[in-house]
């Protein structure tokens, strides 16, 4: 009874007018941010962080998360239309939901997007009003080494996800892995492989990567289609998901809400990991896994909750350690403290009206969300009826507006177009692009893991061992190489004979 | 095509917008300011520096008539980007920057640096942040136990350093001289994960900015030991300092703005007496403290004089540890 009590003061809380009214602004304003690459939810929040002054504590996290969560809802509109991941989360989307709108089936992919997204969304409300007090301890449990191990996990699950040659997949993954060590050790200040440009001791800025790889060179190899044959104008097919669909995304929309919650608590590495791994998760389950790729809904519906359970999640270590596990949370706790409310362990007793209204305000901003974002749909749907050479400098314009935006350095705009040269490449030789973004991604937080783990253990690399769960999630890991190996040598020398 | 318009006019908004921020007056106007002041931030929204920023300019908008202050993030390069901006603006008054001791140790720290502390003219000193140390729960130690458990295990007890040559990074060191032996180092990513790893007890300590910490303190899943400033903190007003057990490891973050050298006297003069304004609102203060910032103020004279001699302290400093800049 406890639990509800409390959350009906929150819904108390929440349902004031005024602060109804926040919440439906920060929802429409994340909407429409996520569409927008680049100017992504972080540039967004500080702006507005003058104005929620004037607000009262609860108000501002209530209109500020309302933007964080409705961006992600966002962020898979650019992924389905034109193949531009709004933010590094919705990469994964890209992989089934773009080919699904070349087949005319972009408004089932974004219904499911919306509708998965919702779900989630309101699943993972349930998980952190109900687990939220221990969910904290679990996360503590994980130090630098399983952390690695995770990680670790993460990048071989990706590898067995791809669909072609899991050696040109692994490469990839290699590449990321160095791509993400450029820039300034944080161990030793050392510059690693900057050749002395200035602009490149911070390493590449991820959002230009991720624009020009996917964006970018997807616009490239389009435009060389234009002019080799002529590309059929899509007809969109009807604007909501079928009965059919509907039935295929149950399952992965709920394991994908699962995945995003329990991998979201743990601070820095929940999000994006969680998409990657529903992706391929589904695809190991799937009765027909050679169809992904290809534009199939499992694909869209899995990644897409996971990633909006993986924000609810995140709100955990936030709101009850007062630890910020991305520089949204980060900036979200700034304005909390301002407020005079000071996020962790204590929060919950002390200002109950807060916890409380801000939970309750995810139930209602996903409603809010939901019934936003399905009329929209038939809008962007008439977007793909533009002819492609109108679309394409717009999605051109769009990606070095979204780069410029992100960090006002012009650098980022070389690296933009350096980066689509290269993925344009590397997709004329079927490379995958998605090892390299997870390794881009990653790749820091695993060194310094692994490094950490051996500074702790005073050099002994038994200790990814002897911590339990990272034993475990290495066992995992072992066992998914030997299963495969064979499976992949016989593969690989098909591709071979095939040339 | 509903779209198309609302990017047009996100579009037409951006462009007038980067037109009214880099457009500078052509003609010598006499009257200042006469168009917005910029304030470049090297390092991205949400960090520290980016909010005492951003708050200083807030309140800053209701002293200066008719003219607004605008905070801008230019990031990249781990903060040398912005930073290079802030050293080629142009001294008419129109460009100011965020700085701390990095605009001091950039020079001798990192290979090629084309900036050194003389092209930063200090303005004002809002805020000066201490570290507190902290240690995991499960070490029931005081603070001459900690001290002397570090003593007879040299280079085995791990401290979390969120960064490497930053501000908690120089006061391990400072603490290190102090006390006479080594800590185990072991690097985070940020403040944040390093105190996350002293609450998880997979390390022993940390020195995060009491700001930071606060919340771990406050339910007990930390520690504190001592802080690292010359006089007690109001936010913890029962831990002592360094300095009162005894031990010299002063260090604090401090955090200004400056102008481009050759800036006029009495452009100084008149944002000078701004911020001094602004520093004396009471809700100014009120917000800075309650965002865990230490509000301690000088003014340009006193600032110009502190700020050399911090120069001198990290030279001298980085010079004994023989640190080659990388």
């Amino acid at each position: 009874m406890y639990f509800v009590d409390n959350l009906l003061l929150g819904f108390q809380v929440c349902l004031s007018p005024g602060n109804l009214f926040y919440c439906f602004i920060g929802c429409l304003v994340g909407t429409l941010i996520g569409v927008l690459p680049g100017i992504g939810p972080l540039a967004t929040v500080s702006l507005l962080l003058p104005i929620t002054f004037k607000l009262d504590a609860t108000t501002s996290i209530i209109m500020l998360s309302g933007i964080f969560y409705g961006a992600m809802y966002g962020g898979s509109s650019t992924s389905i239309l034109v193949n531009i991941p709004g933010e590094v989360a919705s990469v994964v989307t890209c992989f089934d939901g773009y080919q699904m709108a070349k087949k005319g089936r972009a408004g089932s992919a974004l219904g499911i997007a919306a509708i998965g997204s919702f779900i989630a969304g309101t699943i993972s409300t349930v998980g952190l009003s109900l687990l939220s007090p221990v969910l904290v301890i679990v996360a503590l449990r994980f130090g630098p080494p399983e952390y690695c191990s995770l990680i670790l996990l993460g990048f071989i699950l990706t590898v067995f996800m791809v669909e072609g040659s899991k050696l040109k997949a692994l490469l990839m993954l290699a590449l990321g892995v160095f791509v993400s060590g450029i820039g300034v050790d944080i161990f030793t200040g050392e510059q690693r492989f900057t050749f002395g440009i200035l602009n490149l001791t911070g390493g590449f800025d991820l959002v230009a990567v991720v624009m020009g790889m996917f964006g970018v060179s997807e616009v490239l190899v389009n435009i060389e289609e234009m002019l080799t044959r002529e590309i059929l104008a899509i007809k969109p097919k009807g604007i909501l998901p079928t009965v059919k669909d509907l039935k295929d995304s149950v399952m992965p929309i709920l394991r994908g809400t699962v995945l995003g919650f329990g991998l979201g608590i743990l601070p820095g590495a929940g999000n994006v990991t969680s998409t990657f791994l529903s992706y391929g998760i589904e695809k190991r389950l799937s009765p027909h896994p050679e169809k992904f790729g290809t534009g199939v809904i499992e694909g869209v519906a899995g990644p897409e909750s996971a990633n909006n359970a993986a924000v609810a999640a995140s709100m955990i270590p936030l709101l009850s350690l007062g630890l910020p596990s991305t520089a949204i949370t980060a900036l979200m706790m700034a304005a909390l403290i301002l407020h005079g409310v000071q996020p962790g362990p204590l929060l919950i007793s002390r200002h109950p009206e807060v916890f409380w209204g801000v939970v309750a305000s995810f139930y209602v901003g996903n409603v809010m969300l939901l019934l936003l974002n399905l009329p929209l749909i038939g809008i962007w749907v008439q977007l793909l009826r533009l002819p492609y050479w109108v679309l394409s400098p717009l999605i051109l314009l769009l990606c070095f507006v979204g780069t410029y935006s992100t960090n006002l350095n012009t650098f980022d705009l070389w690296v933009m177009i350096g980066f689509s040269v290269l993925g344009y490449l590397l997709r004329k030789r079927q490379y995958e692009l998605a090892p390299f973004i997870l390794a881009l991604v990653l790749g820091p937080m695993f060194e310094q893991s692994l490094r950490q783990s051996l500074i702790l253990s005073y050099k002994d690399p038994m200790i990814f061992i002897r911590h339990p769960i990272s034993g475990a999630l290495l066992a995992f890991s072992t066992v998914l190489v030997v299963f495969c190996f064979r499976d992949l040598w016989r593969k690989e020398k098909s591709y071979a004979e095939r040339g | 095509m509903k779209t198309l318009k609302v990017f047009g006019l996100i579009l037409v908004v951006l462009f007038t917008g980067s037109i009214i921020v880099d457009g500078t007056a052509k003609a010598e106007e006499p009257k200042y300011p006469s168009q917005p002041i910029t304030i470049i931030v090297a390092y991205p929204a949400g960090g520290g520096g980016d909010l005492s920023t951003r708050l200083l300019a807030e309140y800053a908008n209701k002293y200066i008539q008719g003219e607004n202050f605008i905070v801008k993030n230019i990031v990249g390069g781990g903060g040398m980007v912005g930073n290079i901006e802030i050293s080629k603006a142009r001294p008419d008054g129109y460009t100011l920057g965020a700085i701390g001791p990095v605009h001091v140790t950039d020079e001798h720290l990192i290979k090629g640096c084309p900036y050194t502390k003389d092209n930063f003219v200090p303005l004002v000193m809002v805020a000066a942040d201490p570290h507190v140390l902290v240690i995991k729960k499960d070490l029931k130690f005081s603070f001459e136990q900690y001290i002397e458990y570090v003593r007879k295990t040299p280079e085995r007890s791990p401290m979390a350093i969120g960064g490497t040559w930053n501000s908690p990074d120089f006061f391990r060191v400072k603490l290190e001289r102090a006390i006479g032996s080594k800590f185990l180092r072991v690097p985070f990513q940020g403040g944040a994960p390093a105190l996350q790893a002293v609450a998880a007890g997979n390390v022993d300590s940390s020195p995060p900015f009491i700001a930071e910490a606060l919340p771990l303190i406050e339910a007990r899943l930390v520690t504190p030991i001592a802080v690292s400033n010359t006089e007690r903190s109001p936010l913890l007003p029962d831990v002592p300092t360094f300095k009162e057990m005894g031990y010299d490891a002063v260090q604090t973050l401090w955090r200004g703005l400056s102008v481009p050298p050759g800036t006029p006297k009495a452009i100084i003069d008149y944002l000078e007496l701004v911020f001094k304004k602004t520093y004396d609102d009471p809700a100014f203060i009120e917000k800075m403290k309650k965002a865990g910032f230490n509000p301690t103020w000088k003014g340009h004279k006193e600032f110009v004089e502190f700020y050399g001699k911090e120069a001198l302290t990290y030279r001298q400093l980085i010079q004994e540890l023989g640190i080659e800049p990388k």
